[in-house]
Parts: C-alpha cells; sequence; structure tokens
C-alpha cells in the first residue's frame, strides 16, 4: 500500500469518526429537500398564515420542476459553499498548528502524497455530499411539482460538481498557505463568492471563469444543453484546479513543519 | 384559520424530520464525547438543542475542537 | 565507521544566525548529546539534519555520500511531539509504521512491540487524546523507533517528564543505544553525562567544545578546592587570585570554589595560608569540575 492509500484511508477515517460523513451530506439533504416542499405548499402557507386580503387573487404560477431544482443548487451555492468550506478549512492547516503535519512529513513521505490525499479527501465528501443532497432533491421535486428529466438531472450535476471541486481546491490551497482557520474560510468565501459575483455581472468576458459552471449548470437544466463557450470554462477550470494543486504542493514543502 | 393535524402531508415532512433529529442527536452525541469543546459545554448543547438546523451545523463548524 | 558529517551547516531567520556553519560528524553505534542553554540552536540543527529544514548553506553527508532525502534512515522526536488525538496509540503507530514504507502486517507487529517496550501496551486502545504528558513523549519515542531507523534523533526527550518519566525514558535510551545510533539534544548535563558516550556543546549556533565525553572530561578536567568558611573571607580571596597555582575563585556568601592548575602545589599553598592566617573554616574539600562546570564556562564565555 503507497503512503498516499495510508493517508486517504486516514482522511477517511477521520470523518467517519468526527461525523463530518453523516452531517454535510445531511444539510445538503435538508437544503435539496426543503425547496420543493416550501415551493408545493407555498400558496397554502400564503394562504394559511399570509393573512392576504379578502378576494386577493394568487398569480402565483406554480415552479416547473427545472425552476426548483435552480432554486436548490442557488441555494447550494450559497449555503452549500459556506458549508463545505467551513468544514474543510482547517484540512491543511490545524495539522500545521497542531504540528502533526510535521510528525507526518518527518516519515519519508512524499509531499506531493500528503497534499494530494488530503484533496482526494476532499473530493470524496464533496462529490457524496453533492450526489445525495441533490438526488434527494430531484426525488421530492418529482414527488411533489413534476419529474426532471434525468439525463438533464445527471449532466447538470456532473458540471455543478466541477465547481465544487474547484471550491474545495481553493479552500485547501489557502488552508496550506495560510495558519488561521478563520482566515482561510474568510479569505476562500471571499475570492469565491468575488469571483462568482465578477462573473455574473462581466458575463461574456468571463467566459473562462469557473464560477461560469453554475450558469451552465442552470442551462443545462432548463435546455438541455450548457451555453456557449462551455468547453472553454471547462478547460480553463480544470487548468486552475491543476495550478492550484501543484502550487499547494511547493508551497507546502518551504512550509516549517516542526515547531 | 386552523390547519388540521390530517391536511400536513406527513409522508413528504417526516423524512425531513428524521434527518434533523439524527443532525441533532449525532451533534449531541459528538459534543457530549468530546473531551473539550471550544466555549462551555452546556452553551453547545443548548445551541443543538433549540436552533434547529442551525445549531448543530454552528456546532460542528466552531464547536469541535479539530485535531 | 562515519554514519553522518554536517559540513558548514548554517540557518539563518531573517537577521536570527541560528545556526553559524557549524561542522560536526556523528560515529555509527555512539550515543551523542547536543547540549547548549536555551535558544542555542539545537533544534534548529535537529531539523536540518532530519530533513525538513532547509539549511541556509553547507551540507550534510549521511555515510559518505551527500544526503538526498534522509527520513527514511531517520526516527525523529520533536520537542513538542503531536499526535492525530482521536487515534488510539496503537493506531497511530500502526499509521505511522506504513507512511515509513512498512506493510501493514509489519506495521502491526512492530507495533506490539514497540508498546510492549515502551510499557503503553495497557493504553494501545484509548485515545491518545486521554495520554498524559509521559505517556505522549514514550508514544512519540515509539514512533520514532518503528521502522529501525540507521540514526534516532530526540529533541530534549526529557525536558518536559517529572522525574520518574525522565528515569523511565532514560532507561529506554540506554536500551536502544545498543542497537541504534542515537543523537539527542538536552540541557540536562547530568542527563547527558550519564548516558552519552559523544559530547557536542552548542552555544549562539556555535559548536564549543566537541569530542567523546571521557576524552573532553580529560582535557577540560581541572582540579577544584571547595572551602566553607564560619564568616567571610573576601580579603583573603582576593589575595589568593595571584598565586600562580589558581586559576579561578567562586565566590557564593561564605562557599567558594577555587580552580586549580595543580592540585599537589595548589593544596598545600591554600592549607598552608588557612593554617597561618588561623582562617575559620567549616569544610575543605578536594575535587574535580564537572560537566556542569565546563557548561557553565562555555555558556558564559
Ligand atoms: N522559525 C524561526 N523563526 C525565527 N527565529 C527562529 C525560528 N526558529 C528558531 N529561531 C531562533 O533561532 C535560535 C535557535 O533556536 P532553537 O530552537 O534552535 O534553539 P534551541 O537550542 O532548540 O533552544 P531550546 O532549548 O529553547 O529548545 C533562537 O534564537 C530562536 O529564536
Ligand atoms: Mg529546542
Amino acid at each position: 500500500m503507497t503512503q498516499w492509500t495510508v493517508l486517504y484511508r486516514k482522511e477517511m477515517t477521520e470523518m467517519v469518526r468526527n461525523y463530518k460523513i453523516l452531517w454535510v451530506p445531511i444539510v445538503f439533504i435538508l437544503l435539496g429537500v426543503m425547496q420543493p416542499v416550501s415551493s408545493y405548499y407555498m400558496p397554502e402557507i400564503l394562504d394559511t398564515f399570509g393573512g392576504l386580503p379578502e378576494g386577493t387573487i394568487l398569480e402565483m404560477p406554480t415552479p416547473t420542476g427545472e425552476d426548483v431544482l435552480m432554486q436548490v443548487l442557488s441555494n447550494y451555492g450559497m449555503l452549500g459553499v459556506l458549508i463545505l468550506v467551513l468544514s474543510a478549512m482547517g484540512v491543511v492547516s490545524a495539522e500545521r498548528q497542531s504540528g502533526v503535519a510535521g510528525m507526518v512529513m518527518i516519515k519519508p513521505v512524499p509531499y506531493s502524497s500528503y497534499i494530494l490525499s488530503k484533496w482526494a479527501g476532499l473530493l470524496t465528501i464533496t462529490l457524496i455530499t453533492l450526489f445525495i443532497g441533490y438526488a434527494a432533491s430531484w426525488y421530492y421535486t418529482s414527488l411533489l411539482i413534476e419529474t426532471v428529466d434525468f439525463e438533464r438531472i445527471f449532466q447538470s450535476v456532473l458540471i455543478y460538481s466541477i465547481w465544487l471541486v474547484f471550491v474545495v481546491t481553493l479552500t485547501l490551497f489557502f488552508s496550506t498557505i495560510m495558519k488561521g482557520n478563520g482566515g482561510v474560510a474568510f479569505v476562500t468565501i471571499f475570492v469565491v463568492f468575488g469571483l462568482s459575483a465578477v462573473t455574473s455581472i462581466l458575463g461574456e468576458n468571463m467566459k473562462w471563469s469557473p464560477a461560469a459552471m453554475t450558469e451552465h449548470t442552470g442551462q443545462v437544466l432548463l435546455s438541455g444543453e450548457p451555453g456557449s463557450g462551455f468547453l472553454l470554462g471547462f478547460i480553463t477550470t480544470i487548468a486552475i484546479i491543476i495550478v492550484v494543486l501543484i502550487a499547494s504542493i511547493q508551497i507546502f514543502k518551504q512550509k516549517e513543519l516542526l515547531e | 384559520m386552523n390547519v388540521s393535524l390530517n391536511e400536513i402531508p406527513w409522508g413528504a415532512i417526516a423524512p425531513i424530520i428524521v434527518l434533523q433529529l439524527i443532525l441533532m442527536i449525532t451533534a449531541l452525541v459528538s459534543c457530549i464525547r468530546e473531551e473539550k469543546t471550544n466555549g462551555p459545554k452546556w452553551m453547545w448543547i443548548l445551541v443543538i438543542l433549540f436552533i434547529s438546523l442551525l445549531g448543530p451545523v454552528i456546532y460542528f463548524v466552531v464547536g469541535r475542537r479539530n485535531d | 565507521m562515519e554514519l553522518l558529517k554536517a559540513c558548514d551547516l548554517a540557518k539563518s531567520f531573517g537577521n536570527t544566525h541560528a545556526v553559524k556553519g557549524i561542522n560536526f560528524h556523528i560515529e555509527e553505534g555512539r550515543c551523542v548529546s547536543l547540549l547548549g542553554p536555551n535558544g542555542a540552536g539545537k533544534t534548529t540543527t535537529l531539523k536540518m539534519l532530519s530533513g525538513l529544514l532547509e539549511p541556509t548553506s553547507g551540507s550534510i553527508d549521511f555515510k559518505g555520500e551527500k544526503a538526498k532525502d534522509l527520513r527514511e534512515f531517520i526516527g525523529y522526536l520533536p520537542q513538542y511531539p503531536a499526535f492525530y488525538n482521536w487515534m488510539s496509540g496503537k493506531e497511530f503507530l500502526v499509521f505511522a509504521g506504513q507512511l515509513a514504507k512498512l506493510n501493514r502486517k509489519e506495521a502491526e507487529i512492530r507495533s506490539e512491540e514497540l508498546l510492549e517496550r515502551v510499557g503503553l501496551t495497557n493504553a494501545k486502545k484509548r485515545k491518545i487524546a486521554g495520554y498524559s504528558g509521559g505517556m505522549r513523549q514514550r508514544l512519540g519515542l515509539a514512533q520514532a523507533l518503528i521502522h529501525r531507523p540507521k540514526l534516532l534523533m530526540l529533541d530534549e526527550p526529557v525536558s518536559a517528564l517529572d522525574p520518574l518519566g525522565r528515569r523511565e525514558v532514560l532507561d529506554m535510551m540506554r536500551e536502544i543505544k545498543e542497537e541504534t545510533t542515537i543523537l539527542f539534544s538536552t540541557h540536562v548535563l547530568h542527563d547527558a553525562e550519564e548516558i552519552s558516550d559523544d559530547i557536542l556543546i552548542i552555544n549562539a549556533g556555535e559548536i564549543a567544545v566537541s569530542g567523546s565525553l571521557g576524552s573532553v572530561m580529560e582535557k577540560y578536567r581541572q582540579p577544584i578546592l571547595h572551602i566553607e568558611f564560619e564568616s567571610q573571607a573576601a580579603d583573603w580571596l582576593k589575595s589568593i587570585t595571584s598565586y600562580s597555582v589558581v586559576s579561578e575563585v567562586d565566590i557564593q556568601g561564605n562557599k567558594v570554589s577555587i580552580v586549580l592548575n595543580d592540585m599537589v602545589n595548589g593544596k598545600q599553598t591554600i592549607l598552608q595560608d588557612i593554617v597561618d592566617r588561623k582562617l575559620p573554616i567549616l569544610k575543605f574539600e578536594t575535587s574535580q569540575t564537572t560537566l556542569e562546570d565546563l557548561f557553565m564556562k562555555v555558556v558564559k564565555a
């Protein structure tokens, strides 16, 4: 067994022992199913609790299944990203702070194995979480609203997962270069949300941006096809992920690991 | 103005409640078994019990010491 | 045989020159202590040898060849060992063993062996979070030994322990040194004197004294007189500094330590003086300077 496998197994065991493997997916499932439920019952809820004046005609078009799932993804884009980043912020920094990263690296472990095992661990939890949460959301939507074509679901979640992989890779990077967990989360969130905002404002000029993946996700859901410039965005996102990983490994090598 | 119990769609709501409960219990178990939390333990227990969904999440993110 | 050699090894942190180009070598099979006061550069030196800290300049040879990555051959116990506190003691050892390229089976066997050896067998299934300082130190020693390293480096292995824990760890080191070359840092001179074959005294980033314990003691050993008076005898003590046999006078209240160049003549002269002047003495003792005296002299110089 290579050292990478040993380290990856340690990552997974740790996630089981600290319940991360349970609570992060549950939160995503809840975020995912509450949307179809509240869309479905919205008219009744308004009716019961809204106290609308007598005779008001509710002009609320029932949303389509695609609309609901779009809304779910947008919730994942805000709260979901926040939770993923917060749960991953200490991935390297906490181990550097406690000194245990030094205890690992004092053994003949390649620096790349350490960082890549962390990355694989983050990818595992992120993808499990996204797929389970989104599947639950899809199930509820088809139960309460209407069935959305599976192919669209599948394609959209794949495209969306690229964005989340980008987000956790960035978290890993900042966790490697900084020491305070809070700072890591703050900077990552700032960069991620900043990039999203700039991408949606500049639109056409930002087709290469990883944040454009979220827009393609929506397009696939609504029309079955990603928007124009998907390939460009896809390639640059993958390229950025690779570059950020290599940079993380190189920077990790330079860090002083034993106190 | 009043909703009768029968009208509540239990089939759809029950799994949500169950998941919330699992989340809460997991957080409680983790909190109680933890040697030390960031901040007083009793406060975290209250947070987990009385702030639904967000309480356990906040506990897991800031209450646990990660080592 | 020479196991490891450091040539002009230096490390600076900005303007702090922690280690200023030191040269030394370690013979295979020896137990070497690295002595120095706080901030002398002990930890920095060990970290450079371990490969976790890049030297600013200089080189390290291992078995006569330029070292690239020595981690495979080195077991290291940091000054403040850290663990995954959610693991049990045994889990951590198996984990460390696998990182050091043992397969799972070997790692398991070796872990059990070492747990036994460091006296943690009963606690092996408990979470490390609940270990005491002494237990953590012993676990740290076990993880350093897991892959049968050629060189064991221990950074202040006993400084943080109570007398009992210190005794335990020293006894373990005495056993280990039969099989492995050891380099350990300490500022407890007594420990160095007790178990090391060679010593390196480092001060302010430079090596002040080095050699085998015996030869260093031999070389720097000087006869010394300890005299205790009923009352202070400052006048007389001031006068004896001019005697040629007296090399140093250290007065502490009514007690005085006089380092002599020659025991026989010195003792004679001093005793004669005391008798002539009818100085009221309580105690008169002859002895040799210790490692501590040497250390103090080096550090203060
Ligand atoms: N990362 C660092 N950045 C800046 N200065 C450092 C760093 N590490 C060590 N130093 C400085 O280098 C000098 C030597 O430190 P070192 O830790 O090697 O001493 P030491 O002999 O191990 O001391 P101690 O007995 O206290 O452990 C000290 O002056 C210390 O302040
Ligand atoms: Mg030190």
